[in-house]
């Protein structure tokens, strides 16, 4: 099987190493990179802003592009979140906590290089994985239906909720308050709900209006309020590149951000975003310092990041293998297939095994790629941090607005924006973590629907969902998350109570 | 009276009474939406009303938690209300930018909220002129011509006719 593995994987090197294709993928690389740092495009939107111009490039040009692209905008995603606190996407929430305040303490060079080094070591273990256990993962994938589903959503928000903040309760109101937002709308059902007759609110509360309110907006309005109040803003040489030891540290959480990413992309419909949330938490976990993530801790960037740079090549098993799309990006590049006369599914391997092997090895270019551009970028990253305060928050605010009015052009979505901007900014002042509250937005439709169906499934008898493994496996480890936290707290306690 | 007070309108738990409010709002509206459609066995508002509950069973956790610390709770007075949203001067200058964005254009909105905003900051009037206007014309183009987004050109003012060559500009691009 390795035989035919290798043999395959040179041809795909072959087709990708001729400089044309070298060419596309480089582009692709560094437009995903640029477009990624902007809000509210994400990779399912910068992949459609390419359709256009793959159009006129031959298949496998415009297949690795695509792929080069995807690759891109996962790493540039996390660079505003890193250095302004702006998350463009959900896979990119979580470096705001720790990559920001790495920014914050003058090290916001080590947390772009690690997310850098990070994003190419799990993301070649993503493509590794894809090319060794594709088909066997997409088979094990389809096994997933709704009560494994709703038991896998369960676990990664319990298991956030426990991590995040200071007080467990107040992760989970924030998160409470998230799967509130997330039941504004019509369900899977038709049925409005809570839309107070206004018909924008049909589609829901964009993600995004969420996100940079109660991130970007509250990021302003705290900065603004430190401005006036005389606090000087600590103008910190920031290191550009990371130390050796930094790295080595780091390693094992690359690693394993390399692998949860992998499966958690493999499973249609679960995303970078819980890649991302769930190897934080495990990080978090197993941390001998558990209290100094939130605080600026590189693991808590190095983790996350490959998670979610993994989760992007995980989610092309299922698409390759099976022809399904695992979420909105592959769902855009399943229609790039479709207009450039490319059917996948499981023939696919055995049909047009030079798009399959040459998107692997492009796979693995757009890694060299992205660390080679984005290394050196870094340095000129970092300098935006230099800018001063007074001309850098409008030009937050702006791009902000500018990223939700493109998505949807409604003005209420920049309306909600504002709202959310204050609650964050509320928030923020009673120390409530805002992570949750994005978790909840973003699971929340889902996990109803899992929930509803598997309702529907076992007739309305939830204890049926207990007859299967994988959803015991998922309860067990959510019912872990909740204790290990309340475990050491209380050793914690009873510590200090010796001393 | 007085532990009612300090409980629910401290400085600390305001946001989470504020946020029970909410939610008993919500746990009532949802009785309001159909049971069950066809073969949906739990219906609509079984999922809000699931939340709901989990966020009133939070809520009592997090208030019987803060009695422990009822004492240490400061009250809140309007003089710290006032305090709050004077802070919060950007985003009431940030409304009236999403307010005129459709209305006069993304142009002479940027630009005007650029202006307030870093006059708001104590910039004198010819710093913050100079740089609203190189921080909008820089975002016009990056997004307008770079990334082909769309941009509301204005009711009011019209900003395609006041200035037609960005629109051919555009179309000699793309």
């Amino acid at each position: 099987m390795f035989d035919t593995i290798f043999i395959n994987l040179i041809d795909g090197f072959k087709i990708i190493l001729q400089v044309k294709y070298l060419m596309y993928a480089l582009f692709g690389s560094l437009l995903g990179t640029i477009v990624g740092v902007l809000p509210g495009i994400g990779s399912a939107g910068a992949l459609a802003m390419m359709l256009p111009i793959i159009l006129v490039l031959d298949p496998l040009g415009s297949v690795f592009m695509l792929a080069a692209t995807y690759t891109g905008v996962m790493y540039g995603g996390s660079t505003a979140s890193i250095l302004l606190r702006v998350p463009g996407d959900t896979s990119a929430v979580i470096a705001c906590l720790d990559g920001h305040e790495m920014a914050k303490q003058g090290n916001a060079g080590a947390a772009l290089c690690i997310a850098a080094i990070g994003s190419y070591i799990a993301g070649t273990i993503a493509v590794v994985g894809l090319m060794i256990l594709g088909p066997f993962v997409a088979d094990l994938a389809l096994k997933f239906s709704a009560p494994e589903y709703l038991a896998l959503y369960i676990f990664a928000v319990t298991a956030v909720c426990s991590l995040v903040g200071n007080s467990m309760v107040k992760a989970l109101l924030a998160m409470v308050f998230g799967l509130m937002i997330s039941t504004i709308g019509e369900d899977f059902m038709g049925v409005k709900r809570f839309t107070l007759g206004i018909t924008e609110l049909w589609d829901g509360i964009q993600f995004l209006s969420v996100t940079l309110g109660l991130f970007a907006i509250s990021e302003v309005i705290i900065n603004s309020e430190n401005i006036l109040s005389n606090q000087k803003r600590e103008v910190l040489k920031h290191r550009v590149f990371i130390k050796l030891k930094e790295i080595v540290y780091s390693f094992w959480s690359i690693i394993r951000g390399g692998f949860i990413g992998f499966i958690i992309g493999v499973l249609p419909g679960a995303g970078a975003g819980i890649a991302s949330f769930v190897s934080y938490s495990t990080e978090r976990q197993i941390s001998k310092n558990p209290e100094n993530f939130g605080k600026g801790e590189i693991k808590g960037v190095a983790g996350p990041e490959s998670a979610n740079n993994a989760a992007s090549a995980g989610a092309f098993v299922p698409m390759l293998a099976l022809g399904v799309p695992g979420s909105a990006t592959t769902a855009v590049m399943l229609g790039a297939f479709l207009m450039l006369d490319i059917q996948a599914g499981p023939m696919l391997f055995i049909e047009r095994p030079d798009v399959v092997w040459g998107l692997v090895a492009a796979l693995y270019v757009g890694n060299i790629f992205l660390l080679i551009l984005n290394l050196p970028l870094i340095s000129l990253f970092v300098r935006i941090l230099y800018i001063p305060m007074a001309i850098l928050l409008p030009i937050i605010t702006i791009i902000c607005m500018l990223g939700i009015y493109s998505s949807d052009q409604l003005t209420l979505s920049l309306y909600l924006m504002c709202l959310f901007g204050i609650i964050g900014y509320f928030m923020r002042s009673c120390d409530y973590p805002l992570a949750p509250v994005i978790l909840g937005v973003v699971l929340g439709t889902r996990m109803e629907e899992s929930f509803r169906q598997t309702m529907i499934m076992n007739q309305g008898n939830f204890y049926q969902i207990l007859d299967r493994p994988i959803v015991l496996i998922f309860f067990g480890l959510a019912i872990v998350s909740i204790l290990i936290p309340l475990m050491f707290n209380k050793i914690k306690l009873d510590a200090s109570d010796v001393d | 009276m007085k532990l009612f007070y300090k409980l629910f309108f401290s400085k600390q738990n305001l946001l989470a009474t504020i946020f029970l409010i909410t939610l008993i709002l919500y746990f009532i509206s949802s009785f309001d939406l159909e049971k069950t459609i066809g073969e949906d066995v739990v219906g609509p508002s079984s999922f809000p009303i699931l939340v709901a509950t989990f966020g009133f069973l939070l809520l009592t956790i997090y208030f019987l938690k803060s009695l422990k610390t009822l004492n240490e709770n400061d009250p809140i007075t309007f003089e710290v209300i006032k305090n709050k949203f004077t802070k919060m001067a950007p985003i009431f200058i940030t409304i009236v930018f999403v307010v005129l964005f459709e209305l006069i254009g993304f142009l002479f909105s940027s630009f005007l909220y650029s202006f307030l905003f870093i006059l708001y900051l104590k910039k004198t009037i010819k710093y913050s002129f100079v740089f609203s206007a190189i921080i909008t014309l820089c975002i016009f183009i990056i997004f307008y011509y770079g990334l082909n987004f769309q941009m509301p050109m204005g009711e009011l003012v019209d900003t395609d006719k006041l200035f037609p060559f960005l629109e051919d500009l555009k179309k000699m691009i793309y």
